[in-house]
């Protein structure tokens, strides 16, 4: 099963991509804050995790390093605003395996995550 | 007198009376002896050689009467021998004959003669007159009586000359009164008892009292106003030796005033030979005193004069011997008054000196004057610097004696030339300009360095300088009409002005100090004034000026940037926070979409919200580019090549129109370092904007150029090279207001156009390091300039 986790505090793009991911028949589960997204993967142990980088509490970077300290299999794909491209860079030398700028196209998240599910 | 003819007088009447007894006892015997001849005629020949013997003149006469009895005439019945003496008439013209016929001129000439010898005659009363009988011209003494009634006897003597002795001594005495009342000394007669016997005017007046009230009075208590005899009398010691003595002492009068007075007292002897008081003869001294009192006056002011002097003086006679010197010669040399007095005037010289004081000294005798500078050699052998001065010195006979002069101490004196001297050497080396004006403005003195910043040589002619020629007109307006009243009013005035150099006319800016001097009474004397060039602080004032108003630029700059970097700030959160939801909206309306591919009318719609999602997705998106630089990629580019590259774009815009594009760029232009992208999009924004201002007419010049930027950012200096592109339009231009907002995110004037370029295009070029600034001129077009940093060789390298 392609479980996808969506991590992402904006409750419209969260359940946006929940449906999207759904009506593409991924497994998908979801998660408002980084502290859930590590719980939650710990539980349901997806293949990936669409991450969004600017939360409350913790943010996007730290989870995704909280999560490698334990977890180098789990596919992180960072989901980050244009603005916040740099971040994204280095989140990648921190261990998250591509990132996403939005708002992009869905044709292109389901391309992505194909690419990362194979 | 009157005693020494009583002599004569008193021996005649003694015979008169011896005669007048003779007669009686003749008469008495006549009647006792009636009738005896005898002893009649012998009576008559005694009587009659006693008669013809008598020293004076005698006559026997009988008066003739006239019916009323009234004496007429009168009968020589007989005269004696003197009677002819005196007369002159013999006795047979005389004797029996009347006077009317013997002297005939008698009666007319002395009528009154036969009035006086009737009435001896008539009554026997005797008479006794003197009288100058006219006849004769001779003065009678005579004695009349009557022996018998009818009959009378005049016995008479010549007093001629008797009489004219004692017109002589009257006259003697006048003269001799006269004298004395006239005499302008004082003369009085004093008793031993010193009652005031006699006083002449010139004593009354002396006194200032009547002689009528000195007479009878004590002389101590008249003329010195004292209880008793004066101790210093001299009259006292006149009387005592019988000499003349003197003494001066004071007169006092009843009014208090007082007077000097020298008193000779001569003694004035008595019968018995002695000193029967004093004549006191008074002279006034009081002008004398006080012309001696004067001379010594004189003689005292003279001499305190002269020692009051400051300056030495001394006179000498011509053989050099020293007759007068003051007290400040003795102050400055040291030497006594007895020192002095064995000196000569070279002594008081030593070297040099001696000879051209001695010059000096020639001089003076020879022509009249001379003035010599020496050194006084003092008595303790110090040396005194001394300006000598001589002039002849004659006596009342105008014959030269000696030489008068006087000296002044230039010790004080040399120490102001010196203190002069320095003063004008501080003055002639002081850079400022000081120059000295009379009142009307003729130039007395201008220093070295007013000369030469004015071009005047050290020896020209100043005197016809003047505000006119000095300085340009406009400075010369100040100086007359603010300075020069300010100045004289205030005593001095200082401003900004300028001179005028004499040859190149160039003007120099000084600062100029005018001071007005004025005398006690507030009169203006002269006028001096310091102008200090201030071409350098002037220079300095622009490039503090120039400095001030490039960091007002750079601050002005920086406020921008930081404005520019907070309102991108601002517009980048903005962006992020509009990405969730457009993202949202996006992914939704494609769903959306796919979902209702059956509903044309729900897919249209789908349509439209995914266009404008994606409308919002590419504003954000450009704000990434604007801070993420994701795509920067920077490397040494041709900016040049790149300007070209942008015109050859520009070409395929429909709005170039006739717009003429002119391109002038530096072929040696280094290159910069940076994106060849996002400087080709900053250019090209540019040259839109610059095409639409111009709505297809006019030009467009591009030009590219390398220049220095030096900055110095406090004790360093930063020299930056940079690559200048200059982007010029002849378009609308643009106002104040919208230049402001120029930069700024959002601000456009186009209907199409999201207002981001130029926010876009600063903020491409402030990353490159460089700056990009725009003036704009309504009605003449645009100049953008964009700079770009060169980096130094080894950076290129």
């Amino acid at each position: 099963m392609n479980k996808v986790l969506v991590v992402d505090d904006d409750s419209a793009v969260c359940n946006m991509l929940e449906k999207f991911l759904t009506h593409k028949e991924y497994d998908v589960i979801s998660a408002s804050s980084g502290e859930e997204a590590i719980a939650k993967i710990k539980e349901e142990n997806p293949r990936v995790v669409l991450l969004d980088i600017r939360m409350p509490g913790i943010n996007g970077v730290d989870t995704l390093k909280e999560i490698r300290k334990s977890d180098k299999n789990t596919k992180i794909i960072m989901l980050t605003a244009v603005t916040e491209e740099k971040t994204a860079v280095e989140c990648l030398d921190a261990g998250a395996n591509d990132y996403i700028m939005k708002p992009v196209d869905l044709g292109r998240i389901e391309a992505v995550l194909k690419i990362w599910l194979e | 007198m009157e005693d020494k003819i009583s002599g004569n007088q008193m021996q005649m009447i003694e015979e008169i009376k011896f005669l007048k007894a003779r007669i009686r006892e003749l008469e008495d015997s006549e009647l006792k002896h009636k009738g005896t001849e005898e002893a009649l005629l012998q009576n008559e020949k005694e009587y009659r050689d006693l008669f013809q013997n008598m020293p004076s003149g005698f006559a026997f006469c009988k008066i003739i009467l006239d019916s009323e009895n009234k004496p007429v005439d009168f009968f020589y019945l007989d005269v004696n021998e003197a009677f002819e003496r005196i007369t002159g008439l013999k006795k047979e013209a005389v004797i029996g004959k009347k006077v009317t016929e013997a002297i005939p001129a008698t009666k007319n000439a002395h009528p009154e003669l036969l009035d006086i010898y009737g009435k001896v005659a008539l009554t026997g009363e005797g008479a006794k007159f003197d009288i100058y009988f006219k006849p004769f011209e001779i003065w009678l003494s005579i004695s009349a009586y009557s022996p018998k009634t009818g009959y009378f006897i005049v016995v008479f003597e010549d007093m001629t000359t008797h009489k004219e002795a004692e017109r002589l001594l009257r006259e003697s005495e006048e003269r001799y009164r006269s004298l004395v009342e006239n005499v302008n000394v004082g003369i009085s007669l004093v008793s031993p008892e010193r009652k005031i016997i006699m006083v002449n005017s010139a004593m009354a007046r002396m006194i200032h009292k009547p002689a009528s009230e000195l007479i009878g009075k004590k002389c101590f208590e008249e003329f010195e106003k004292r209880g008793g005899i004066c101790s210093h009398c001299p009259g006292t010691i006149s009387m005592a030796t019988g000499k003349s003595a003197e003494v001066e002492t004071r007169g006092v009068r009843d009014d208090g005033s007082s007077f000097d007075v020298h008193l000779t007292t001569t003694p004035v002897f008595g019968v018995e030979g002695k000193p029967n008081g004093y004549i006191e003869v008074v002279e006034d001294i009081t002008e004398r005193k006080k012309v001696q009192e004067d001379i010594k006056n004189a003689k005292l002011f003279t001499e305190s004069s002269l020692n009051a002097m400051q300056d030495v003086f001394y006179a000498f006679d011509l053989e050099g011997k020293v007759l007068l010197w003051n007290s400040a010669l003795k102050k400055e040399t040291g030497y006594t008054d007895e020192e002095i007095s064995l000196m000569k005037p070279t002594d008081f010289f030593e070297g040099e000196d001696v000879q051209r004081v001695r010059e000096a000294i020639e001089k003076v005798f020879k022509e009249g004057f001379a003035k010599v500078e020496a050194d006084f050699v003092t008595k303790d052998k110090r040396r005194t610097p001394f300006e000598l001065d001589g002039s002849m010195l004659k006596n009342s006979r105008g014959e030269l004696i000696g030489l008068a002069g006087s000296g002044r101490n230039l010790t004080e004196r040399r120490k102001i030339e010196e203190d002069h001297r320095r003063l004008l050497a501080i003055l002639e080396n002081t850079t400022d300009f000081v120059s000295m004006k009379s009142p009307d403005q003729k130039v007395l003195f201008l220093n070295k360095a007013g000369r030469r910043m004015v071009g005047i040589g050290e020896n020209d002619d100043i005197s016809h300088l003047q505000i006119s020629n000095m300085h340009p007109q406009w400075a010369g307006d100040i100086i007359i009409n603010q300075g020069l009243p300010v100045a004289i009013r205030d005593g001095v005035w200082s401003g900004e002005v300028a001179l005028r150099h004499h040859h190149d006319e160039r003007e120099i800016p000084v600062l100029q100090v005018l001071i007005a001097h004025k005398s006690a009474d507030g009169k203006l004397e002269y006028l001096s004034t310091i102008m200090r060039d201030i071409t350098e602080r002037k220079k300095h004032e622009e490039q503090l000026n120039d400095a001030y108003d490039k960091l007002k630029q750079a601050q002005n700059q920086l406020i921008q940037s930081a404005k520019m970097a907070s309102l991108g700030l601002l517009s980048a959160g903005m962006a992020h926070e509009i990405n969730n939801p457009a993202f949202a909206i996006l992914g939704e309306a494609q769903m959306l979409l796919e979902d209702q591919a059956q509903d044309a009318a729900a897919c249209s719609a789908a349509k439209i919200i995914l266009e404008q999602a994606h409308r919002i997705a590419q504003i954000t998106g450009r704000f990434s580019e604007y801070y993420s630089r994701k795509e920067a990629r920077p490397q040494p580019v041709d900016v040049n090549a790149i300007v070209e590259k942008t015109i050859s774009l520009l070409g395929y815009q429909e709005k170039i129109g006739e717009v003429k594009i002119v391109k002038e760029l530096d072929v040696n232009l280094p290159k910069v370092v940076g994106d060849e992208n996002q400087l080709q999009e900053v250019f090209s924004n540019i040259m839109l904007n610059a095409v639409q201002a111009m709505q297809g007419k006019g030009t467009l010049t591009v030009k590219t150029a390398s220049s220095t930027i030096t900055e110095r950012v406090s004790d360093r200096v930063n020299k930056d090279r940079m690559a200048v592109i200059e982007i010029r339009d002849t378009g609308l231009g643009m106002e104040g207001e919208t230049m402001n907002k120029l930069f700024s995110p959002f601000f456009t004037t186009r209907e199409k156009g999201m207002g981001l370029g130029l926010f876009l295009s600063y903020g491409i070029i402030s990353n490159h390091g460089g700056a990009i600034e725009a003036q704009s001129k309504v009605g003449e077009g645009t100049v953008f300039s964009i700079k770009l940093p060169i980096p130094d060789k080894e950076e290129r390298a």
